[in-house]
């Protein structure tokens, strides 16, 4: 007897199948007692996991809270980025983009469907993953810029850094990090930003014109620092694009 | 002035946290704290880490609402806050190689008449998953995520997400099927 792969138990579980394929698939399991067997086993791991642990809050973990907010610690949520407008496409490319996309459906459709149902052994190994997309990671994060002195620090930089710095006119210091370097470590105290092992990506530091004064240190050596409207330029390299500067950290 | 506490709506508190109310924080932090800490210690799989995520959304928090306009959705928001948190966390643990599956097992508790040893396999299977599986399984059999919504969390594509829920699936087969 061919007995669906794992995977689609998994899905037949979840409910996640096309009614075509769900019949197929119940139709299998009132003759097939181990591939129950394995829909049992998927919904006894999934209500054991449901019903696992549930943690209470430690005591002291609010007095920590409490603390680090009366510091002035800053807040440094990842915030999730705004969705970007999709570029508009003339109508041409969008009608050959539409019909490469159904044909692709159709296809696959087709021979998934065909080899699944009839060919895949129960045994086989476990289908090769598809390549999952790079990640696109993206951190922000606003500092008050009430203090008028702020320092930000950078520290064990990797290969590949840029930090990109540009004039605004908002009222916040912006710290936003894109690609590898989202995954820094980002910790903040009053007038201050510390950004730790950002790797490959950008930094990009939108700076406030009222800001009256701001130091940007590269592994403890002053590279930019903003005094009034004076902008004082220090770093090893420094490519003027638009109104921004690109520095490469590394 | 009127005290703060269960007669504020939540659509109150939430402003006053906003505007820089301790006393207000510390509601919400009654409220939804258990829930944060179980989700992060859920994806992590260690008690310690599940505590700074904790601590970093709660401090997060009064900031990260100037930009929350879900209104009567908060605690759906205050957990995709959690899963934000987690997973950057995680991403710079992972670059660092600081995750230690042995400490992660430390936090499996023992078996007991409340936790059989079948609950404590499953506890040490899911901490054995590589992160990226485990967020998936966190966020999909036990959240009850979407795969949509766990594409968007993790910016991958809803294909992604459910390759990555099958490969967890197999791995904890492998681990666990009798």
């Amino acid at each position: 007897m061919l007995h669906p792969r794992f995977q689609r138990l998994r899905a037949f579980a979840d409910d996640e199948l096309t009614p075509r394929q769900r019949a197929r698939a119940a139709t299998h399991l009132t003759r097939c007692s181990d591939c129950r067997s394995i829909i049992g086993w998927l919904r006894a791991v999934r209500e054991r996991a449901r019903a696992g642990t549930e943690l209470t809050a430690p005591s002291a973990a609010w007095s920590v809270i409490a603390e680090r907010m009366r510091s002035g610690e800053v807040a440094l949520a990842p915030v999730a980025a705004p969705p970007e407008p999709a570029p508009r496409l003339s109508r041409a490319v969008t009608t050959g983009i539409v019909l490469l996309i159904v044909a692709s459906a159709v296809t696959a459709l087709v021979t998934r469907d065909a080899l699944f149902e009839r060919f895949v052994p129960p045994a086989s190994a476990p289908p090769t993953p598809a390549p999952l997309p790079a990640p696109s990671p993206f951190t922000e994060i606003v500092v008050p810029a009430d203090r008028n002195d702020i320092t930000v620090q950078l520290d064990a930089a990797g290969s590949g850094l840029r930090l990109r710095v540009r004039l605004s006119d908002a009222a916040e210091l912006g710290v936003r990090a894109t690609g590898a370097a989202a995954a820094a470590q980002f910790r903040s105290g009053p007038g201050r930003v510390f950004i730790t092992r950002a790797a490959n990506g950008e930094i990009v530091l939108d700076v406030p014109r009222r800001l009256a004064n701001l130091r940007v240190e590269v592994e403890g050596q002053l590279w930019l620092a903003k005094q009034g409207e004076l902008l004082l330029l220090r770093a090893p390299a420094v490519d003027t694009v638009g109104g921004e500067f690109l520095i490469p950290v590394r | 002035m009127r005290p703060l506490g269960w007669r504020l709506s939540e659509a109150e508190l939430l402003r006053a946290v906003s505007a820089g109310s301790l006393d207000a924080l510390g509601e919400l932090y009654r409220a939804h704290a258990d829930a944060v800490i179980t989700l992060a210690f859920r994806m992590t799989g260690s008690r310690a880490e599940a505590e700074d995520v904790l601590q970093d959304v709660f401090v997060a928090l009064p900031r990260a609402l100037r930009g929350y306009h879900e209104q009567g959705r908060f605690a759906a928001w205050l957990k995709r806050t959690t899963v934000r948190t987690v997973l950057m966390r995680m991403r710079a643990a992972e670059r660092r190689r600081e995750t230690n599956l042995q400490e992660h097992l430390h936090d499996v508790p023992a078996a007991s008449a409340d936790r059989p040893v079948e609950w404590i396999a499953l506890e040490t299977a899911l901490c054995a998953l590589p992160s990226s599986l485990r967020a998936v399984f966190v966020l999909k059999e036990l959240e009850g995520y979407s795969h949509a919504e766990i594409a968007e969390l993790l910016d991958i594509s809803p294909a992604a997400a459910m390759t990555r829920l099958s490969r967890a699936w197999h791995q904890l087969r492998k681990e666990l099927a009798p």
